[in-house]
């Protein structure tokens, strides 16, 4: 799954391994900088911890 | 009762009481000063003095109260702590000047070489070619210091004409929704949701169009001063810049396996047989 919007992106994915794969070949092919888990987007915070995720 | 107050402007303007000969002198009419007075009384309290002498002394004191002067805008400068912060250029003319504007200007234009973003080519007669003009920007660190000094190269886009320059603008942003939904999602299905961002992303998207931009100003290059750029990849600036981008996102997902939602073009998803 993932979502983006001009260039920020955020995405997800039940399966690990295909999440990791898709970040090394998005920063393959594009220059990018890498920012973790997911803590600002469009003006949303965003705190996450096991099985729930916050926003404000 | 209000009446029996006059107003202290002196104390509360401190205004200088030397007039200074240049300067007009501005007398307000009578009615106007009054109504001034009236107004202040009912506002703020704390500058107010009780004359208490008599009910006429409003009227008495309004006449002779001293003209306002007229002060200088440097005075108010000098007087005010204005802050000024380290100026970014307009232009190249100004940036030029400093060295660390120089060196964000060859990087800038590095970045375009790798990127393999145009071609000198001859202008043909029939075709017109888009300014380009150096917007500078210094980004700053969290706590206020200088991180780095920012020239980017920008496409007048203005100048752009329908049909010729450009066809298509739209480019789908997110919704808020989508968002929404997407993190609801992985709430319930426990997933961690990472973030990546883009550096430059629109240098990124192909031209479908054949635009001509200017040589950028202070980078003509020496007896090739007449010739232009093809534009191989988009610019900040051109119009189809966003819509450039997406259309090289959205190719490069489809070609890893990514289907786009029907419903949210910023929505993409990619399915593997074991999973739902």
């Amino acid at each position: 799954m993932v979502c983006f919007s001009v260039d920020d992106l955020i995405y997800a994915g039940t399966s690990k391994n295909m999440v990791a794969e898709f970040k090394t070949a998005m920063m393959r092919e594009f220059e990018m900088s890498n920012l973790g888990l997911m803590r600002y987007f469009l003006g949303i915070q965003v705190k996450q911890s096991p099985g729930k995720i916050f926003i404000s | 009762m209000s009446r029996d107050v006059i107003c202290d402007e002196t104390a509360a303007w401190k205004w200088d009481d030397s007039v200074n000969p240049e300067t007009t002198i501005l007398e307000l009419p009578q009615a106007l000063e009054q109504h001034d007075v009236s107004n202040s009384q009912n506002r703020t309290g704390s500058i107010l003095q009780n004359g208490g002498s008599s009910s006429s002394s409003t009227n008495e004191s309004d006449s002779e109260t001293p003209p306002r002067t007229v002060r200088s805008l440097t005075d108010i400068y000098n007087s005010c702590h204005v802050a000024f912060f380290p100026g970014e250029p307009q232009n190249f003319e100004e940036a030029v000047k400093k060295k660390e504007w120089r060196k964000a200007m060859n990087e800038e234009m590095i970045s375009i070489e790798k990127n393999q973003t145009w071609k000198l080519v001859d202008l043909l007669k029939e075709k017109k070619a888009v300014g380009l003009k150096w917007v500078f920007k210094i980004k700053y660190n969290e706590d206020g210091s200088i991180q780095k000094h920012k020239a980017r190269i920008v496409a007048k886009g203005y100048s752009q004409q329908p049909g010729v320059d450009f066809t298509e603008t739209f480019a789908p942003v997110a919704r808020m929704e989508t968002i929404r939904i997407v993190l609801a999602l992985s709430a319930q299905l426990q997933l961690h949701v990472f973030q990546l961002d883009v550096k430059s992303a629109f240098l990124n998207g192909e031209l479908q169009e054949e635009v001509y931009v200017q040589q950028p100003p202070g980078y003509e290059l020496k007896g090739e001063e007449d010739k232009v750029y093809r534009l191989h990849k988009a610019l900040y600036g051109l119009k189809q810049a966003p819509r450039a981008w997406n259309h090289k996102i959205d190719l490069y997902l489809h070609q890893n396996g990514f289907s786009r939602s029907q419903s949210e073009p910023s929505l993409y998803i990619k399915k593997k047989e074991e999973d739902f």
